[in-house]
């Protein structure tokens, strides 16, 4: 439409239709009209009661409905409806929700940090919560505004295509609409239950609390796991690289037997939330692990620490940390420049002992950055840091294994431990493997191959509650209806004293007939459009 | 070792097929066109045994993983491409579709993924296989709709001039992708519900999902407005946007305060 000319039948001088310069003229002033109005008074969108909402948002989606029915040929009825408009007015609201996803929206204390100087000035413009924001509702409303203008110029024309063409239009403004009236009218919070205890307390996401019309009671919490699985991982320092591709892993049931590359591996037992209940290490002379005992402080207030590899650095009492390297044998010197290189980065001081069980090397780090060495018969002598004596008691070979056993019922977190048999070409590996939070365990087969177990995860949790007297499972896609309220089962967590916390999710929105409504107007109209693709293209798309 | 293989075998046969049909293209010769589309059929068919096969071991639908969307998005493209040849009677279509499709199975070669069979409990819902599946037939179509454009740019730019016919693939196969897409857009919604009790949270996800919607929009409605499809760059510059909403999204500034994790 942009740059037809028509002619005033009245005063006969041609005049210009509006077009893409004055939609866009017309879309920066509402953005920044409403921008300023943001900045004049930072709030957010507020919650009002549900008819205010309705009125709010309806009467000018009708009253713009009647304006395109009664007066099509109007000027501003057609540019409201033309082409420019729509896709200017399309073009300044995705660019609006592009900015939602490139700022972060609600930043934490510690994001906010990062944003710095400019975090006051992206809130007084809306920017940290752009969906909230007033400018950002108004670009949704001059969206609505052109759909039901449009489909009101459209209301009187009869014929499928018509119908189709009304059909789309009133379902994206049914649902445009629907979406301001939630963010008018809806309610989101959570809802913490602990096993055993009743709450009808809410908290809402936008501060403050709300008590439920009648209280939840969770009677149980139950979480059934996804049976175990084992894969092949190499080990290349600190880090485990899992193996990838090939066929699906392996389960780690009990009695289960599996090949995975030449390896039969037989399952004795699986726990998949289970505890390890000896420590876990054995010495042995030809264990293919290094540990290093250390006493800290001076008697009698010293202490032992265990250093292994693969636990990584320990944390000192008094500030510092304290680690052990291990390398293949005769690789200490070729590994120490990039050792102390590390450590030259890190921020902590500390003491690390890089060794291949016959020569060590002792690098110590202090405050400053600067890093020093023992080699030979003084690498495990006594030392001091960060004012802590040190003293390196035993450096020894050990098997990780001990036993494993298994938790009464299955908490958030879970440790997962099997104990397998490995046996390829007369070589026999046998013992734990097991993972979860600090007791990371694999079973060496193999040069630097390794046989691990991938993080147990939950197959589904569910709450068993009382609510309105009656007993009810909310579980993960099957919510729990409760006096307008959905409650949903978001996730959980563990209480300090072994049970477990239950956390719905609670929404109350009336605007949810409205968007239902016109997400089955939007999509039957979609699929008309479908039924009618062959004539549309013959009437645009080929000539 | 046996997807690499599978795969390997199914990217050869693609890419093969894409060379004999560009070939037969050039020097106008019928029958290293369809000696191109067969091998591309024979690709096709081995990528579908895949995806079945995968089913069958994992025990949970092939779509979880990125690596997994890639392998359907790569079995699309084909069964979109033939239909488009069969419907519209057009072979711009096969060669570029195997050679993207040969472009998506190297990904997944390169960047092979621990196939585990676990599936977390948001994933496990009745609209999970749809909204996966007519998501990624929409992103097929939509690619194809920017291939047809890319190619039927480069033959004007050599001075080509092709028929309206031809001329109105692009436009056909938005008009093919777009119901699909917002399909997709609807039981994603359907199922946010259901899960979390929120239809639409304006997560960075959803975000790009309306972004890519509203994009698709603008050919719709120019070509409506225009009469024609001479059009051609708009398909194109949808196919970027597609692949932000898709995969993207997880590099972006805002993708830890995402929800929609599971391909990344």
């Amino acid at each position: 439409m942009s740059g037809s000319n028509t002619i005033d039948t009245e005063t006969s001088v041609p005049t210009r239709e509006w077009g893409y310069p004055e939609a866009i003229v017309l879309m920066t002033g509402l953005t920044l009209g409403f921008m300023a109005l943001q900045t004049a008074r930072p709030t957010q969108l507020g919650i009002m009661g549900a008819p205010a909402a309705f009125a709010l948002t309806f009467i000018p989606l009708i009253v713009t409905f009647l304006l395109g029915a009664f007066y099509p040929a109007h000027p501003v009825v057609r540019f409201l409806s033309g082409i420019p408009f729509t896709i200017t007015s399309l073009s300044f609201l995705s660019v609006g929700a592009l900015g939602g996803t490139l700022i972060l929206q609600n930043p934490n204390p510690e994001d906010a940090s990062k944003l710095g100087s400019a975090l006051p000035v992206l809130q007084r413009l809306g920017l940290t919560d752009v969906f909230h924001s007033y400018w950002f509702a108004a670009l949704a409303l001059a969206v609505l505004v052109c759909l039901m203008v449009a489909a009101g110029r459209r209301a009187w024309i009869p014929g499928f295509k018509n119908s189709v063409f009304l059909t789309t239009h009133l379902g994206t403004a049914l649902v445009l609409a629907g979406g301001m009236l939630g963010n008018l009218t809806g309610l989101s919070g959570t809802l913490t239950l602990l096993e055993g205890q009743s709450s009808g307390t809410i908290v809402l996401e936008r501060g403050g609390t709300l008590e439920l019309p009648t209280p939840v009671a969770l009677r149980s919490f139950h979480i059934e796991p996804f049976p175990l699985e084992a894969n092949l991982a190499s080990v290349e320092g600190d880090a485990i690289h899992p193996q990838k591709g090939g066929k699906a892993l392996p389960d780690l049931r009990p009695g289960a037997r599996f090949e995975i590359q030449g390896w039969q591996v037989t399952c004795e037992a699986a726990f998949p939330s289970a505890q390890a209940s000896m420590g876990g290490i054995e010495e042995d002379l030809n264990g293919p692990f290094l540990a290093l005992d250390l006493e800290v402080g001076s008697p009698p207030a010293c202490r032992s620490l265990r250093l292994m590899d693969h636990l990584g650095p320990l944390a000192l009492k008094d500030g510092g940390e304290a680690g052990l390297v291990q390398v293949p044998p005769g690789e200490v010197q070729p590994v120490l420049p990039s050792l102390i290189a590390f450590l030259q980065q890190r921020t902590v001081p500390g003491v690390h002992f890089l060794t291949d069980g016959r020569e060590t090397v002792t690098v110590i780090r202090d405050k400053d950055g600067a890093t020093s060495t023992r080699t030979g018969e003084s690498a495990l002598n006594s030392l001091a840091l960060t004012g802590a004596k040190l003293k390196p008691t035993r450096l020894y070979r050990v098997r990780t294994s001990g036993g494993w056993e298994p938790l009464a019922g299955l908490r958030p977190q879970p440790v997962g431990a099997a104990k397998v048999i490995a046996e390829k070409n007369g070589l026999r590996r046998e013992g734990w493997i097991a993972t979860g939070p600090g007791t990371f365990e694999y079973l060496p087969l193999e040069g630097n191959t390794v046989l691990m177990m991938m993080e147990p995860s939950p197959k589904t949790f569910r709450s068993e509650v009382i609510a309105d007297g009656v007993n009810q499972s909310i579980r993960v896609n099957d919510p729990l209806m409760l006096h307008g309220w959905q409650l949903s089962q978001s996730s959980y967590q563990a209480s300090p004293d072994g049970s477990t916390y239950s956390i719905l999710g609670a929404k109350k929105d009336p605007s949810i007939p409205v968007v239902w409504t016109g997400l089955a107007l939007l999509l039957v109209g979609t699929l008309g459009a479908l039924w009618l693709l062959p004539s549309l293209l013959k009437e645009g798309g080929a000539q | 070792m046996t997807d690499v293989l599978i795969l390997g075998s199914a990217a050869v046969l693609l890419g093969s097929g894409a060379v004999l049909d560009a070939l037969g293209t050039v020097r106008s010769q019928a029958r290293l066109n369809r000696q191109g589309v067969a091998l591309c059929l024979a690709g096709w068919a081995l990528l579908i045994g895949v995806v079945i096969w995968l089913w069958i071991t994992l025990g949970r639908p092939p779509i979880r993983t990125l690596g997994e969307t890639r392998l359907l998005y790569a079995a699309w493209l084909p069964a979109i491409a033939f239909f488009a040849r069969w419907r519209w009677k057009t072979d711009l279509l096969v060669a570029p579709m195997a050679a993207m499709a040969v472009l998506f199975l190297v990904l997944n070669l390169m960047l092979p993924e621990a196939r585990m069979k676990t599936l977390m409990p948001a994933l496990q819902s009745a609209w999970f296989v749809p909204h996966v599946v007519i998501y990624m037939a929409a992103y097929a179509t939509l690619a194809l709709s920017s291939l047809a454009s890319a190619v039927l740019l480069v033959r004007r730019w050599m001075g080509k001039r092709d028929s309206p016919t031809t001329l109105a693939l692009p436009n056909r196969l938005l008009w093919l992708g777009f119901p699909l897409l917002t399909a997709g857009l609807v039981i994603g919604a359907l199922w946010a519900k259901g899960a979390w009790g929120n239809y639409w949270t304006w997560d960075p996800k959803e975000t790009w999902s309306f972004l890519t919607w509203a994009f698709y929009l603008i050919p719709l409605h120019q070509r409506v407005q225009s009469g024609e499809s001479r059009s051609l760059w708009l398909p194109l510059l949808g196919f970027p946007i597609v692949l932000i909403c898709w995969f993207g999204v997880n590099y972006l500034p805002t993708a830890a305060q995402s929800v929609h994790t599971y391909t990344s």
